[in-house]
């Protein structure tokens, strides 16, 4: 992804009919580079087919769908494989792991579409898993591990492929109430730390208590509508939890 | 960590799939050894070959078919799509892990085979038997993936991916297509 499209800072913009078909609202959504945006809405309210549309795995049949300056709906299966190579990464509420892969050989997946070498690919996955911590259970396999940490590790890997939007689809879900703050900790030195631009998608009102921008979404034929403008992100550094639409 | 190792670990996590298929390979190869060597006409070696392939592909088509089979691989193809691995690739990583078990199960099938030629003295068993055995039986393996391969690339395969409170929803309705 070419960091320069991010200066007109809007790196999502979308107007996806296609939710709406489904029963599932329509949206304007513009996320701003380096932003934590919450997408709270109950089951059916089109947050996982939204970030499904972002991640490049499901195709808008109308609408228009932009990632970081990259319109989506134009590109073909090879260049929509590439973007999803590249350009972005998600993290799927369970199974993002491979059960018969240690967790370093899951950390390498991504990069075995690149040029790397061997050794390189495995110091690459190693150095990520030490920087969530999870350095010394590289030889673990992902069942020998609690959900906590298999989260971790699933959103280390995101740091891998150089994706600069980072898509989190309820990472919470299947945790223990307890564990989430070493999940959303861990999302947020993302976005702090490496400007990540994290887009994450709840049903649980605690969960999205520290992201920057917050887009609330319902089922039914509704519309929102929410934009980060350069006086909006002065006013967040007062006020970190913004609920900029509602129904 | 290569594209081998992925395709062992694919095969690893359908240990009964893996061994039917290793099985059913291993056992028509040595059908296959012992019908041939059976002091027959040296000519009809390659129909004999085919008529295996044709039979082996039929069979192995339909075990890597299974519904359930593409249901528990349905997760882990969802995220090797998500992390950019093509269509094209998963059903070729599909077609190499059924031409890997046929490979193992032929192994071990010409290798029954050459044991019990010595148990049987009478059966006259040359290196070109064995050989088309190996080679036929690669062949089905990889022919009898192709069709399953083929659904695979065409299915919506980020459908494990959805999830709602009551967890994956391929788990309660299977994969979609």
């Amino acid at each position: 992804m070419n960091q320069l499209v991010f200066a007109n800072q809007t790196i999502v913009s979308g107007r996806t009919p296609l939710i709406a078909a489904r029963g599932m609202p329509s949206f304007d959504l513009d996320v701003p580079a380096g932003a934590f945006v919450g997408l709270v809405g109950p089951s059916g309210s089109g947050k996982s087919a939204l970030l499904r549309l972002l991640a490049g795995l499901d195709r808008p049949s109308a609408g228009h769908l932009t990632v970081g300056g990259v319109c989506l709906n134009e590109l073909d299966e090879s260049e929509r494989q590439s973007f999803r190579a590249n350009a972005v990464s998600i993290v799927f509420p369970s199974q993002n792991l491979l059960p018969t892969l240690t967790l370093q050989q899951n950390l390498e997946l991504p990069l075995l579409l690149s040029p790397l070498r061997s050794s390189e690919r495995r110091q690459r996955a190693r150095s990520a898993l030490e920087m969530v911590g999870l350095g010394p259970r590289g030889a673990r396999y992902p069942r020998e591990l609690p959900p906590v940490d298999q989260q971790r590790a699933a959103i280390a890997r995101s740091l891998l492929n150089g994706a600069n939007l980072i898509l989190a689809d309820e990472p919470c879900q299947l945790i223990s109430p307890s564990d989430h703050g070493r999940v959303l900790d861990l999302l947020s030195q993302l976005n702090s730390v490496f400007r990540k631009t994290i887009v994450l998608a709840t049903r649980d009102e605690s969960v999205v208590a520290r992201t920057s921008l917050l887009h609330r979404l319902s089922p039914g034929p509704m519309r929102t509508r929410s934009s980060l403008t350069e006086a909006t992100q002065a006013e967040l550094s007062r006020q970190p939890l913004i609920e900029a639409m509602s129904a | 960590m290569t594209f081998e190792r992925l395709i062992w670990q694919s095969a690893l996590r359908n240990k009964r799939r893996s061994l039917l298929t290793a099985l059913c390979v291993a056992f028509a190869s040595v059908g296959f050894v012992l019908f041939v060597s059976r002091a027959a006409a040296p000519g009809a070696l390659a129909q004999e070959a085919a008529v295996l392939g044709l039979l082996l592909s039929i069979g192995l088509t339909l075990l890597w078919s299974c519904w359930s089979d593409l249901c528990a691989r349905a997760p882990a193809d969802a995220v090797l799509f998500s992390l950019g691995f093509s269509r094209q690739q998963l059903a070729t990583l599909l077609v190499m892990e059924s031409v890997l078990l046929g490979g193992s199960g032929a192994l071990v099938g010409v290798g029954a085979s050459v044991a019990l030629h010595a148990e049987l003295g009478s059966l006259r068993i040359v290196p070109e038997t064995l050989s088309l055995a190996f080679v036929a039986a690669l062949v089905a393996s990889a022919l009898g993936a192709a069709w399953p391969a083929y659904r695979l690339s065409c299915s919506e395969l980020c459908s494990p991916t959805v999830h709602d409170e009551f967890g994956p929803s391929h788990e309660r309705r299977g994969i979609a297509r």
